[in-house]
Order: C-alpha cells, then sequence, then structure tokens
C-alpha cells in the first residue's frame, strides 16, 4: 500500500511541481486565540499555560485546526502538514511537567527518563494529539480530493525538539548532554508509530536544527519498519549551516542519502532570497526530489503576519526559484497564509519540476 | 536525466566526496590507543583536552578522516567514545571532518554511531561470526547511514592467499549488496595488509597478494573501495625507519595502482616515491612483488646501512645484547641507549661485587672511549651528551650502595696514613686521602645577575663523561656561596659561566674574593666560560687579582683537555705556565696599542649619519600604547626559527639551509650528526606544542619620540633612551649612534577641530550589545567600522578567529563591567581582530567584486550618500573586498540604520550590475568606539594606508575629510608632519627553565639541554615574529611581502637592536624599556639585578623604523664619552665603566 503511494508520489512530483502548505502557527495567530481557547475544558487546571502550545489545539480547538487545513488545500496545496510540529513527549514535556531548574535541579538524562519517557499521562496525550492531528488533516483532504478531483496528501510533521544531542549546555563539561541519542529516539519513535497508526501518508522530518536529533528520527523510522515516504527538511542560517549542529547542506545529504527520501530541502529560518544558494548547494549533490518552504521574509513585528513578505513577493521568488530548476515541492513556512500560498502555487504552475538526478 | 558519478560520500559539519582528483584518501591514525601509545596514556589519564589536541592536529596536518579507537583492556571503550565524540562535537574544527569509528567491539561501534551527525566510516564489521551476525551489523549500520570497512575474514579465519582474499570479499559483497541493499560505494574492503620479509617463505608473497587481490576486487565488485593498514607490511624492519618509510611508499605506490583507495597511516611517515634512494627501492621493490628468493636476504643486507638514519629508535638490533656486559655497557654509553642500563649495572655489580669498582672499572673505560673519540672529532657533542644521560642513569642506580663502600675505603686508608705518619692532623689528612680517591671535583655556577647556562650545563655534561666530578650550583650564584661550595666539597676547579656583560665584572668580584680566601694561593684554577667572555678579557681584566691559573675556555670540547691538564701532575706546570704566556701576549699587545685609531666625542657627533629629515614623513603606526600577546602560538613560532645558532649551542658549525634542511659545513659527519639532531629538536618541539609545554608572551608599543643629541626622547612618556657613539677613526663612513635614526623634531600632528573627540571614561557607561559580534556604541560617538563580503574570509581564519574570540568572550562574561580588566580584555578582542581578520582581508580572498571599478563606484556612491545629513565621514576606504569607515553618526541616525542603509542600497546595486542575487556583504560589521585622539588618529592612518599597504598607490576609492586632509595638494598625507616614533618589545618563553630543571634532576641531561636550546631559538622566534608584525603596524611592511626564509635574513626595512648588545651595549637601558612597557607586570619577563632577563630565553628591545637603520659595533669607547654618557644617565664614572668595561677604549 505505502509503497504504491512512494511510487506515486515519485511519479507526481516528477511530473509537476508540487505545492506544500503554509504556517501552521502564525496562521493560528489571525485566529485571535486566548489562554482559555487553548486550555479548552481539559486541561483548564493545567499549571503551564498552553497558549504557545500550537499542537494542543488539535485537541482544544479542532475547528480551526481543521479550518485551517482546508483553506490550504483551497489555496492549492498538495500537501498539508498535520500540527504535529511539537507532538513528541520531550517537547509536549516543557508544557506539561515542572521544568527541574525551578527546584535547583537540571535537566539530565534521568530526568527526563522518569519525568517524561516514562510518564503514561504525557504518552497517552501525545498519542492522542498525532492520531487526532492526522485525522483532522485527512478529513479535510478527503472532502477536497472528492471536490476538486485532485488527490491531496496528509503529512505528519515531526519537529526538531527543545533539546539538542551535540549543543553544550555546560561549559564545564562540553560532553555533557541532557538527552541520549536513545531517549530521543524513543520519543520520535513513540510518535511516529502515533501518526503511522493513523494512516498518515508521509512522515516529515523537518526544520531540522540538529543533524544529531534528526538522525535520531531517522533510525527511529528504519527500525518502526514503516514504508511511508519520507520527506527530510533542515533549517539553515546565513552561512547554510544547520542552526544548532552547524551542518552544511552537502554534509547533511551525505548522513541522510541511505533513507532514499521522497525528498529533501530546505524550510524555516530564512526567507527565499537567503536561502537560495544553500538550496543550489543541495541540488548539486541530492538524487531525490528538492522541497522547499521558506519563511516570508525575515520578521517584523509591523506586518500582520509578523513576517517581511507578501504574497506577491513570494510569488516572485518561487517563479524565479522553479525557473532556474531547483524544485519539486515547494510551500511556505513561518509567516505564509493561504493567500501566500495561493500566490506560491500560481507561481509553480507553468515551470517543469527539477529532474531528479541519478547516480551513475 | 542528469546523473551524479557514484562517488564514496561522507561527511563531518562538512561534505567529503571521494572524486577521483582526491587521489589517496589518507585516515588519520594517531587517535587510535592502538595506533598511538600517547594517545593511549592521554586517555588513561584522562588528559581528553590534550587528546583533542592530537585529533585536531591531524585534521590540521592533512587527514581526510579520523580514525577514533578506545580498544585497550583498561578503557572504557563504548563511554570513552560516546564522551569523546560529544567533545568533538564542540570543536569546530575537528567535527568539519569525517570520523571512522573503530573497534572490534560491536557495541562500541553502534555507541559511536549515536554520536555522529555526519556520515561516518565502521572500522569493521567481518564474516568472522557468520552470515547472520554480518547481516545483522551492516543492517544496523545502514540504519545509521555510514560507510563500512570490510575485513577479510570469515569463519573460518583471516584470508592470508590471494584465493582466500577474493573468495571471502565477494561473497560479503554479495550479502551486503543484493540482500542487505548496502551501497556499493560505501563497502571498503581491508584485505589485510601482512608482514613481509619475515623470513618465513609462505610471508614473501603476501604484499603481492594484496596487490593482486585489490586489483581483482576493483575489477569484479563495482564500486567498492580498498582500505588498509599500511604499517603492517614493514613490522620486520621494526627500528629501521628509512627502511620502513621505502616499503610504505612503494607500496602504496604500487597499491595504489592497482586500485588502493584510502590507508590507515601516520602521514609524516612518508617517504617520497621519488625520493626512495635507487638501491633501497630496487631492494624494497624485489621484496614486496616478490622478484626472487634472495629478495629478503638482500633488503635486510641493504638494511643495516640505512639504520639510524632519520630513524626514531635502534632498539631492535639487539645483537649487541649478546655480549659480555663490559660490552654491553661500553656500547650503551657509546650508542647512548638508556633502555638496559639499569639491569647491565645490575650485573656489572653482581660480576664486580662493589659499586665503585664498577664505575672505575667498565664505566668509566667505556666513558674514556666516549671521550677520546670527541677528542679526535669522531664523536659530536649531540652524542656525548646522550652518553652522558645513560652514564649518568648507571651512576644513580649504583649511588645508595655506593656511600658505605667509599667510607669504608677511606677509613681503610686513612689510618694506613695516619699509622705512617702519626704526627699529622687527623682532618688535614682526611681531606687529603678523600682527594685521592676523586677524579677531581669542578664546581661550576652561572654568576650572579645572570640566567644563562645552557653552554654550563653542556660543559658539566662532558667533565662528567670524563670521569671528573661536577657539581653544579645553577644560576645566579652569589660569590660567597660559589666559594663556600669549594671549600664544603674540597673542589680542585672552580668554573665561572656568565652570558651578559654585568657578568664579566661579577667574574672579577669571585676572582678577588677567591684570592682573598687563599685559593690563589692553593692554586686552585678557575675556568672561565660564557658567550661574552674572551681570552683577552680573562687576560687584562680578571687574571691580575688571581694569583692561581686562571683559564680561558672557549667551548665544551676545550673543557675537556684544560681540565684533565690542570689535574694532571705531570701536565699541570707545562699547562699553567703556557697559559700564563700567552696571557702576557695578550696584555703586551692591548698595552702596545694595537687599537684602532679614535676621535673624539664632539669629532664623532660631527660625523654622524646624515638624513634629510625635511623631506622625510616618518611612517605614523596604527596604535600607539602597548599591545600584549598573552599566548602566542607556538607552531606559528615554529616557522620563524632560525635553526643555524641552535646548532652552534652543539658546536655544529656550518649554516643551516631551511629547505634541503641540511648543515651546510665541510664536516660530513658532523652534517650527519646534525640532521639526527634536527630530528630529534623537532620531536621535541613537537611535544613542547602539542603539551604547551611552554607559553611564549609578548609585548610591544610604539612612542611618540625624538632625538636630542646622542639620547631619544619619549615626551609623552617622560622617557629617555641613551646611546653610544662609535669613536675610532673612520673614512668615509659615518660614526654611527642609534639616535640618528629618530627624527630630531616632534610632530606637530593634531586633530582637527570638526571632530571633538570624547573619550569613553568620561562619558555614561557604554552599552554593550548582544551580536556575534560585540558592539560597543554611545551616543555622540566616533567610530572605526568595517565591514566586508560575504565570502571574503576563508573558513580557516574564521575559525580559529572565532574560537579565540570565544576564549576571551568569555572571560569577558566573568568580569565586572568599568574595569581596567574589561578594557584591557577588550584591547585584546580588538588586537585579535587586526592581528586575523584585517590582515586575511587584505589577501584579497574570495571574489573581491570591487576590485571591479565599477563596483567599487557603486559602494563608494553609497558611502558617501548621506555624509554631511546623516552621519560625518572622517575616511573612507572600498578595498576589494571590504570597506572601512571612520563615522560620526549625526542627529537621531543610529550607526546600525546607517550600516543597514548603506549596505541594503549598495548590495541591490552591485548585485544588480553583477547580475547576482543572494548575500553580497556578510551581514556583521566590525565596529570599534574611538576612546581618545590617538586613538582616532592610529585608525584614520589605519584607512590611510590600506591601499598602499597592499601596494594600490593614488588609489581612487580613498576619502578623507577635507578638513583634515589637504585636498589643494592633492596629498594623500596630512599636511602638518606627524611625529616619529620608537617602537619597544620583550617576549619571553615561560616554563624551559623549570622543565629543564626537572629534566635534570631525572638524569635527562640531554633533553634537559635540548629544551633550554629550543626555548632560546622560541624566543628569537617570537622576535623576528613581533617584529614583522610590528613593520606591518607601523606600515613599512607588506603582509606577505617576505618568505620567512627572508625574514630570518632580515631584508625589511628597520632594526631591533637590543641593549647589551653591539649597537648599544649597555644593558642599563633595559630598566627603562621594561618599566616604559610595564613588561614585568603584562607579561612576567623580570630583570635580575644584573639586568639579566628572566626567564632566560627572553629577548628585549628598541624598534627603529627609518630605511637606512642598521647594526653596527660599538666598541673602543673614549673617556670624553663616558663622562658625557654618566652625566646624561646620572650614573657615576666608576659605574658606567663597570657596566661598559669591555668596550672601553683606554
Amino acid at each position: 500500500m505505502a509503497n504504491d503511494l512512494t511510487t506515486e508520489l515519485q511519479k507526481a512530483l516528477s511530473n509537476r511541481i508540487m505545492v506544500l502548505d503554509g504556517a501552521m502557527g502564525t496562521t493560528i495567530r489571525g485566529y485571535e486565540l486566548n489562554e482559555d481557547d487553548a486550555r479548552g475544558q481539559r486541561f483548564k487546571e493545567n499549571h503551564e499555560d498552553l497558549l504557545n502550545n500550537g499542537d494542543i489545539l488539535s485537541l482544544s480547538k479542532p475547528d480551526v485546526i481543521a479550518d485551517i487545513h482546508k483553506r490550504f488545500y483551497l489555496a492549492g496545496s498538495d500537501i498539508c502538514e498535520t500540527n504535529t510540529f511539537s507532538a513528541t513527549t520531550l517537547a509536549q514535556s516543557e508544557f506539561f511537567v515542572e521544568d527541574p531548574r525551578k527546584t535547583g535541579g537540571i535537566k539530565s538524562p534521568e530526568f527526563f527518563q522518569s519525568e517524561v519517557l516514562d510518564n503514561q499521562f504525557l504518552k497517552d496525550l501525545v498519542w492522542e494529539l498525532n492520531v487526532r492531528s492526522v485525522e483532522l488533516a485527512q478529513q479535510e483532504a478527503e472532502k477536497i480530493s472528492n471536490d476538486t478531483g485532485r488527490k491531496r496528501y496528509v503529512a505528519g510533521a515531526i519537529g526538531p525538539l527543545t533539546v539538542s544531542l551535540t549543543n553544550v549546555v555546560d561549559p564545564n563539561d562540553t560532553a555533557f548532554r541532557p538527552v541520549t541519542f536513545e531517549q530521543v529516539k524513543q520519543s520520535y519513535r513513540h510518535q511516529i508509530d502515533a501518526l503511522i497508526s493513523a494512516d498518515c501518508d508521509i512522515l516529515m522530518v523537518e526544520t531540522i536544527f540538529d543533524s544529531l536529533n534528526a538522525k535520531a528520527a531517522l533510525v527511529a523510522i528504519k527500525e518502526s519498519g514503516t514504508t511511508a515516504p519520507v520527506i527530510i527538511s533542515a533549517a539553515v542560517g546565513r552561512g547554510g549551516e544547520t542552526m544548532i549542529s552547524a551542518q552544511k547542506v552537502q554534509a547533511l545529504w551525505h548522513a541522510v542519502s541511505h533513507i532514499n527520501p521522497l525528498a529533501v530541502g530546505l524550510n524555516c529560518s530564512l526567507g527565499p532570497d537567503l536561502m537560495k544558494p544553500f538550496l543550489e548547494d543541495l541540488g548539486k549533490v541530492a538524487t531525490s526530489h528538492i522541497s522547499c518552504y521558506p519563511n516570508a521574509g525575515l520578521p517584523n513585528p509591523l506586518a500582520p503576519t509578523g513576517f517581511d513578505l507578501e504574497p506577491t513577493h513570494m510569488n516572485n521568488y518561487m517563479s524565479d526559484f522553479a525557473k532556474n530548476g531547483l524544485l519539486n515541492l515547494a510551500g511556505g513556512c513561518c509567516g505564509n497564509t493561504p493567500e501566500h500560498i495561493a500566490a506560491i502555487a500560481k507561481a509553480l504552475e507553468n515551470h517543469p519540476p527539477r529532474p531528479v538526478p541519478t547516480l551513475s | 536525466m542528469p546523473t551524479i558519478p557514484r562517488y564514496l560520500t561522507l561527511s563531518g559539519t562538512e561534505p567529503y566526496v571521494h572524486s577521483p582528483d582526491k587521489n589517496f584518501l589518507m585516515i588519520g591514525e594517531r587517535t587510535n590507543v592502538a595506533g598511538s601509545p600517547r594517545f593511549r596514556k592521554l586517555i588513561k589519564e584522562n588528559k581528553l583536552e590534550d587528546a583533542l589536541e592530537v585529533a585536531r592536529q591531524q585534521v590540521e596536518n592533512g587527514a581526510n578522516v579520523i580514525d577514533i579507537c578506545f580498544d585497550d583492556g583498561l578503557i572504557d571503550g563504548k563511554a570513552m567514545m560516546a564522551r569523546f565524540l560529544d567533545l568533538i562535537q564542540a570543536e569546530p574544527y575537528i567535527q568539519a571532518v569525517p570520523i571512522m569509528v573503530d573497534s572490534s567491539k560491536w557495541e562500541i561501534i553502534e555507541e559511536g554511531l549515536k554520536h555522529l551527525q555526519g556520515k561516518g566510516i565502521v572500522n569493521s564489521i567481518s564474516l568472522k561470526e557468520g552470515e547472520e551476525t554480518f547481516k545483522k551489523h551492516a543492517q544496523h549500520i545502514l540504519n545509521y547511514g555510514a560507510a563500512v570497512v570490510v575485513m577479510a575474514f570469515d569463519e573460518n579465519g583471516q584470508a592470508a592467499t590471494y584465493e582466500d582474499k577474493i573468495r571471502i570479499c565477494e561473497r560479503a559483497y554479495n550479502i551486503l549488496v543484493n540482500e542487505v541493499g548496502f551501497p556499493p560505494q560505501d563497502i571498503i574492503f581491508d584485505p589485510n595488509i601482512l608482514t613481509v620479509a619475515t623470513g618465513i617463505e609462505e610471508h614473501n608473497n603476501y604484499a603481492l597478494d594484496f596487490i593482486n587481490a585489490t586489483r581483482w576486487i576493483k575489477e569484479n565488485l563495482p564500486y567498492a573501495k580498498i582500505s588498509g593498514g599500511v604499517s603492517n607490511i614493514s613490522f620486520s624492519f621494526r627500528g629501521n625507519n628509512v627502511v620502513r618509510e621505502a616499503m610504505h611508499s612503494a607500496f602504496l605506490y604500487h597499491a595504489g595502482k592497482a586500485g588502493m583507495d584510502m590507508g590507515i597511516v601516520n602521514a609524516g611517515m612518508l617517504e617520497v616515491y621519488d625520493e626512495i634512494p635507487k638501491n633501497l627501492l630496487i631492494a624494497v621493490e624485489d621484496v614486496l612483488l616478490n622478484k626472487d628468493e634472495g629478495a629478503t636476504e638482500r633488503l635486510l643486507d641493504l638494511a643495516e646501512e640505512f639504520k639510524g638514519q632519520g630513524g626514531k629508535k635502534k632498539e631492535e638490533d639487539l645483537s649487541w645484547r649478546e655480549q659480555s656486559v663490559e660490552k654491553r655497557l661500553e656500547h650503551a654509553l657509546l650508542k647512548g641507549i638508556d633502555k638496559f642500563i639499569d639491569e647491565d649495572t645490575a650485573e656489572a655489580l653482581q660480576k664486580y661485587e662493589k659499586p665503585l669498582t664498577v664505575i672505575e672499572g667498565p664505566l668509566m673505560d667505556g666513558m674514556s672511549i666516549v671521550g677520546d673519540l670527541f677528542g679526535e672529532g669522531k664523536m659530536f657533542l649531540p652524542q656525548v651528551v646522550k652518553s652522558a644521560r645513560v652514564m649518568k642513569k648507571s651512576v644513580a642506580w649504583l649511588e645508595p650502595l655506593m656511600e658505605e663502600e667509599k667510607e669504608a675505603k677511606i677509613t681503610a686508608a686513612l689510618s694506613e696514613r695516619l699509622t705512617k705518619n702519626p704526627n699529622e692532623n687527623p682532618d688535614e689528612a682526611r681531606s687529603a686521602v678523600e682527594k685521592s680517591f676523586s677524579n677531581g671535583k669542578v664546581i661550576m655556577a652561572t654568576v650572579k645577575g645572570d640566567v644563562h647556562d645552557i653552554g654550563k650545563n653542556i660543559v658539566g655534561v662532558v667533565l662528567t663523561c670524563n670521569g671528573f666530578d661536577v657539581v653544579d650550583m645553577g644560576v645566579m650564584v652569589p660569590c660567597d656561596k660559589i666559594l663556600d661550595a669549594v671549600e664544603e666539597h674540597n673542589a680542585d676547579v672552580i668554573g665561572l659561566s656568565g652570558l651578559i656583560t654585568p657578568s664579566l665584572d661579577e667574574m672579577i668580584t669571585v676572582a678577588k674574593e677567591a684570592e682573598k680566601r687563599g685559593y690563589g694561593k692553593k692554586q686552585i684554577p678557575i675556568l672561565i666560560g660564557g658567550a661574552t667572555t674572551s681570552a683577552a678579557h680573562t687576560a687584562i681584566k680578571i687574571a691580575e687579582h688571581y694569583s692561581g691559573p686562571l683559564v680561558h675556555v672557549l667551548d665544551a670540547s676545550r673543557s675537556v683537555p684544560v681540565t684533565t691538564a690542570l689535574l694532571s701532575a705531570e701536565q699541570r706546570d707545562t699547562f699553567i705556565s703556557e697559559n700564563e704566556a700567552k696571557h702576557e701576549k695578550l696584555r703586551s699587545s692591548f698595552n702596545s696599542g694595537l687599537k684602532k685609531e679614535t676621535i673624539t666625542l664632539e669629532k664623532a657627533r660631527e660625523n654622524k649619519v646624515l638624513i634629510d629629515w625635511d623631506n622625510y614623513t616618518p611612517p605614523v603606526p596604527e596604535f600607539t600604547g602597548t599591545r600584549v600577546i598573552k599566548k602566542q602560538s607556538l607552531r606559528e613560532l615554529a616557522n620563524y626559527i632560525d635553526w643555524t645558532p641552535f646548532f652552534h649551542t652543539w658546536e655544529l658549525r656550518g649554516v643551516w639551509n631551511p629547505e634541503t634542511k641540511t648543515l651546510k659545513t665541510k664536516n660530513e659527519e658532523g652534517a650527519k650528526i646534525a640532521q639526527e639532531l634536527y630530528k630529534d629538536a623537532n620531536d621535541l618541539l613537537e611535544r613542547i606544542i602539542t603539551e604547551k609545554k611552554f607559553t611564549a608572551t609578548g609585548i610591544y608599543g610604539f612612542f611618540p619620540a625624538l632625538a636630542q643629541g646622542d639620547d631619544i626622547i619619549l615626551p609623552d612618556h617622560k622617557t629617555t633612551f641613551h646611546t653610544l657613539r662609535q669613536q675610532y677613526k673612520k673614512s668615509g663612513k659615518p660614526n654611527y649612534a642609534l639616535s640618528d635614526y629618530v627624527t630630531p623634531r616632534g610632530g606637530d600632528f593634531q586633530s582637527p577641530r570638526p571632530f571633538s573627540i570624547t573619550t569613553v571614561r568620561d562619558f555614561v557607561p557604554i552599552a554593550k550589545k548582544q551580536g556575534h559580534l560585540p558592539h560597543w556604541h554611545q551616543d555622540g560617538a566616533t567610530y572605526a567600522v568595517t565591514f566586508r563580503l560575504a565570502d571574503s574570509l576563508p573558513q580557516s581564519v574564521l575559525q580559529s578567529y572565532r574560537l579565540e574570540k570565544e576564549e576571551i568572550l568569555s572571560k569577558l562574561r566573568d568580569i565586572p563591567p568599568n574595569t581596567d580588566e574589561e578594557t584591557k580584555l577588550q584591547n585584546d578582542l580588538y588586537e585579535l581582530y587586526r592581528s586575523h581578520i584585517e590582515e586575511a582581508l587584505d589577501q584579497g580572498h574570495g571574489a573581491a567584486h570591487m576590485k571591479d571599478p565599477k563596483i567599487a563606484q557603486i559602494v563608494a556612491n553609497a558611502l558617501t550618500h548621506f555624509d554631511g545629513e546623516r552621519y560625518q565621514l572622517a575616511a573612507w576606504c572600498a578595498m576589494s573586498n571590504h570597506v572601512h569607515l571612520l563615522i560620526k553618526p549625526l542627529g537621531d541616525h543610529s550607526l546600525s540604520t546607517i550600516l543597514q542603509s548603506i549596505k541594503t542600497y549598495s548590495a541591490r546595486e552591485a548585485n544588480a550590475a553583477l547580475g547576482l542575487t543572494g548575500t553580497f556583504w556578510h551581514k556583521e560589521s566590525y565596529d570599534h568606539l574611538i576612546r581618545d585622539g590617538n586613538d582616532f588618529w592610529n585608525q584614520l592612518n589605519y584607512i590611510n594606508q590600506n591601499p598602499e599597504k597592499i601596494g594600490l598607490t593614488d588609489y581612487e576609492f580613498l576619502g578623507i575629510h577635507s578638513e583634515i586632509y589637504d585636498e589643494s595638494a592633492k596629498a594623500k598625507r596630512p599636511e602638518a608632519s606627524p611625529p616619529d616614533h620608537l617602537g619597544a618589545f620583550v617576549v619571553g618563553i615561560q616554563g624551559a627553565d623549570e622543565w629543564a630543571a626537572e629534566l635534570r634532576d631525572a638524569n635527562n641531561v640531554d633533553e634537559a639541554i635540548m629544551v633550554q636550546a629550543i626555548a632560546d631559538r622560541l624566543a628569537e622566534a617570537f622576535a623576528e615574529l613581533l617584529h614583522h608584525r610590528a613593520r606591518i603596524a607601523w606600515g613599512i611592511e607588506r603582509p606577505g611581502q617576505f618568505t620567512n626564509t627572508e625574514l630570518i635574513h632580515e631584508k625589511y626595512q628597520g632594526i631591533r637592536p637590543a641593549p647589551g648588545y653591539p649597537s648599544q651595549p649597555d644593558h642599563t637601558e633595559k630598566p627603562a624599556l621594561f618599566k616604559l612597557l610595564n613588561a614585568e607586570e603584562e607579561i612576567g619577563v623580570t630583570l635580575t639585578e644584573s639586568c639579566a632577563m628572566h626567564p632566560g630565553s627572553a629577548v628585549c628591545g628598541l624598534y627603529f623604523s627609518h630605511p637606512s637603520s642598521h647594526y653596527f659595533q660599538i666598541n673602543d669607547l673614549q673617556k670624553d664619552q663616558i663622562e658625557d654618557y654618566a652625566t646624561r644617565k646620572g650614573m657615576t664614572i666608576e659605574e658606567v665603566e663597570k657596566w661598559l668595561g669591555p668596550w672601553l677604549g683606554y
């Protein structure tokens, strides 16, 4: 089944540039939700604020999430990402487990094991978040597929976590890490199992700040035995290096090429202009499809979405990228509303996708 | 359909592609506990920082991949693998390269994979434990994403023959590719490199089997790679590095032709194939390619010739171990091998029963052969020193057993003597008896006020070798202590040493006091030695104060015959009278006026150096005041070492050629020894660098100066340097004094009105902004700003800069604001920036878009567009890849918005003109808040001189504010003349003296001397390097204008004379220099009462910039100048005469 889906998507991506969705987080802002909305009845008593926990809205405000998916599909997205960017035990622990540093402790592998990874409440909650989020997206995808006669897909978003396997946190012991590779892998594996159990079409390891975290997610995917197609997308800074682990894009490709991903690409952190040279670097070596969903420029507190570029700007940049044969799959990250996606979809329409090189 | 070649790809943070142009992939082996004893030791002792340094060095030495292995029974391999790889993640330089996780334990390999963000190599898996395990491991590796080394092993063991190798590799390949789905380009076979020339016939074809297997695999198993541990091949020649290196490179040559892709090698240990001596190459290739049955024999025979050459140890030729114990001791002494000395000494003791008999018997016999060979010039000092080390170790072993025996012997002799002469005073009798048992005791010391002792240490060692009992009292020994020791030890000879001039005077004091104590009457000889001593000075100035024998000893090799003669009943008298005759001759020739004709000081001054000062504009340094270098990189210094004087220390005369690494000398044997010595020195140097044994600190500065008569005055710093003038009559040439090279008038160079400069301290506290670079900003202030093109700096420069910067920043975070310390650290940051970034920028790295005048014009327009409106520009300059501004924001405009607007506008325009998109400017700008007027002018000059510094004259894209520069004259120089400057510096190498003392205590006398000799070289190298930097800062030299060799040969403009040396022989100028720089406090180099520097390896001096300045020699000073000089310095004439004794001409 899933293998057929891989073939189907491979084919589609070789025929035309497919369209991803836009930003979940910054689009939610448009609904002007408040803390009570985020908590709903269910989490009314939670001791931490939940407004910044976008993933929880899949449970407390499912209609908003569904509406956002719908708007993106209507704007032309072929693939929407589930609202599961932080739906892992490790990331959700920020909202449900007391930070040990408040009481003089530290975040350590022992803390994460006993308070987070073995925390049944969290595990159940995260499972539910993933399953429910896939359902919300699938419902909309089905509806629009039926209405328009064009098949839409759901990609399970697997985000970067709030802990890092490479980052030094203690200058006195630069080998100390708050969490182990096994723990990161375990946390991702739990999310992956939930996404797959809910029939998610694609797994998307994205906004990679730390290549070793990403590697743990990829090993978890391998070990889960799923054959679902995988998209890998890194967030790089102005030097073209992953934001935390400072890996160059080509080095990253070498480290993940064994996955044979459906696509590899860049997202977040930069606007399209600054992203271009690194996308070109990646395109020179990657033997998979290339995806790209940049931010709508740089943050600008005065703009309504909080970001600089308007739909027409994104249209210009993405049609330039497409014209240069850089793309197989494109959308937008932070600051990209359904209007932006519509403009991007338009930009991609008449350009052929990047031909995928083969190894010879 | 586009294609990408199926190459092996790897990564750290940087990608690596093994494309055909890469040739051979070098895998560094030094971070493998099995391959490097040093690394194993560091790991066992948990010195992980040093262990990281080993990794860093390998990357620096060109390893494409580093092999990391902790397979050792005493190391928790799994935990260490995790920890070490996590540590590497914090090291940008190391984590750039791919890593080979090396272990025979699967759990360690898997742990390693969990700590690699890039794509590494697993070393290794094999079919040893059967197909199932093999597949499982391969699948795991594939899950993580890594290449894999597969050993040619199967269930039956290691493949030795060609047939087995290819059979197993083919089987492994098929399983990996067809069953596991492993990418074939990621499979690396190691078909086992096995040792040849073992004498066992079956082994003869091992090299050929590997080469043939390699060829077969490359032809039949598509994309597979070949690797191997190369040093195995030559194991039977352990100890003979010449042969081993030749075997390695010949093997790699042939295996490489057959398709070998990579190898685990010590890159530093590879001979260049073409440079292998022809006869050796033939013999080696005969063995490797198994040409005939006699090949091994022939190579073994030939190998003898190369034994010991450049090789590290000869430990494996142990045939000498089969000889008698006496012969073994002799061999050990002659060859300087201390490995077996304890056991041999023990065996000798068993045979001879008494320790003293061992010493006087076989040990002294051996040493006398050493002494003879040395005397005949058949052995060289470095070898003799090694012999001494062995001797010392042997004696140290015997010592505890000896005292008792000696005492018994003396008691017996004493009672016999007293029986014969019952009237003799028992004390005197005892002392006479003791003496008769001694070979001669020498008290040696470096005199008070002086710290130099390499030469003295060498003499000590040589004398010890020749059987003398040496009591070394160390350095800075007061007169009383030396003389007390003579009494205490009942010494036969006194040896005095000193390097600096005041020591000569101290030696006179010792001679006078020794006379007072009656040593002269007792005819106890005093030996005089050291760099400033001379036979003439000894004869003329010292001898008159001592009635005993007083002998000048030129060098260590002379010390033996002199001491032997003085202590031999037969030779003694003849020697003393000959010595006396020599002194007399020296004295009479001195007095009979064989002196040069001299002139009065007045006349000499009239004949000073003539310089047309009116038409001379002195260069202005980019800063005034001082800069401190707290930790100079020793590796950088190593490149600046002038080795010739190093060999002179070891009495090997000649000139070192750094290109061919040979000593040019007529003495062939000496040249050979020099090469060995050079190798030892470099091994030690490497150790010093990696283990951070030394710290090199330095300080230098520039100060406005003017000449006044023969003095140089620093008006702003209330300091005067006094110089001395040549006084002998010259024809056509001036009578030089250093003051001649400084402008005799002050400058009139002041800041112009429009820029009123407010100093930081008078102002509100400075707000620090967070960013990648520190920004200090302050309202109404003036800034020096640099920004650059996005690609203008190579990664290597940035990385080293970031690392060092981070170190300073982390210190900065820990200290309170607005303190002196903070200011200092900020200056350090600035210095770091200047030396790392700006120098690198001037190399014009990257696309350098502004080389195109069109683009430079766009940038210039953007820079000047709002000048006078939003900001005021004092100066600006657009170089090929960077821009400098001296800028003062006006009104509400903040520096950051001004810069942003300039950069955004110019980037857009430039990109449009170039047809480019993407990042034009690097996002950061470096800004520096102007502290005071001096700072302002330094920055202004830096900008003004930047184009000229890299050889661009009349540069178009440079602007200076019209009220500062005279536009009508179109001159790029200020209208007013700047003041001349004098520079000063002190550098020192810390840690050498202490380490040398430790080594001496452990009887490692040879290493102790080596340590000091290298420290001296490093101090000199530092002085040379710092002078180079100072000249650049002074604008009289461009970066990269000279090669290191040219720098060593002083081909540049300007000089750095040191007080106490020929151009200004007066050491008492040092205190002023040290005070000016605050050197004692800043860098911990201190002065003794004789103005010797401590630590001993230190250099100080003044900098002169004038193009005609050069070194000269002062001597034959006349009374009129001494009187004048004493008045100028505020010293008495007697004092001056004392300090300048050797240079007086009256």
